[in-house]
């Protein structure tokens, strides 16, 4: 099995390289990204990797946990992966997400943008880090 | 608890994914107007789940 990252408070390159890998093994995989980032949750002081894909406000969240957790399973050891407690899935017309995307758009491949203490539409980001928004 | 809560994680894929479906509620959460019933029906099955289900496991600790 896979090691897992340790998620820190403050976001390491082994985060950024764990979650990077994960989309390119959700890709590989095709699961369908949206929106993938680090993102900073200032009242629980956490890190979540948010993952936004289709479909899981009409099939719920479970299915879609399912899927990563058996795409989790398939990155090898010697890499480093993100444990499944530190990833959420949202559907990709999430609100914030969708917030998110009226100021930050990339391609469909996978980015690095920091966005650190911003406000986009009266919504405050403390630090996220963003590999894709589509 | 952290640690057994991690081992559980790791060796139980069924607990893995229903923790992780609970993880995403918030006391916020309480008031949304926006959650879908298979949501809202993943989280209740996630938490209330005889086997594997976050509570089940968590009353392991009470």
């Amino acid at each position: 099995m896979a090691k897992e990252v340790v998620v820190t408070q403050t976001l390491s390159e082994d985060m950024i390289e764990a979650g990077g890998r994960l989309i390119d093994h959700l890709d590989r995989g095709n699961f369908p990204v949206h929106a993938a980032l680090w993102l900073y949750y200032l009242e629980a002081e956490l890190w979540r990797l948010v993952i936004a894909s289709p479909g899981i406000k009409s099939h719920g969240p479970r299915k879609t946990y399912m899927r990563v957790q058996a795409i989790l399973s398939q990155i090898p050891e010697g890499e480093t992966r993100v444990g499944i407690q530190n990833i959420s899935v949202v559907d990709a017309d999430d609100l914030f997400i969708s917030i998110l995307r009226s100021a930050i758009k990339t391609g469909q491949g996978i980015s690095g943008i920091r966005f650190s203490r911003n406000t986009i539409d009266g919504i405050f980001v403390e630090d996220a880090y963003i590999y894709r928004l589509i | 608890m952290k640690v057994e809560y991690l081992k559980e994680i790791q060796s139980n894929p069924e607990f893995a994914n229903n923790w992780a479906v609970t993880k995403d509620w918030s006391e916020e959460a309480r008031y949304s107007t926006v959650i879908s019933e298979a949501e809202a029906r993943d989280l209740y099955s996630a938490v209330t789940a005889r086997k594997n289900g976050v509570l089940t496991w968590l009353k392991k600790w009470w």
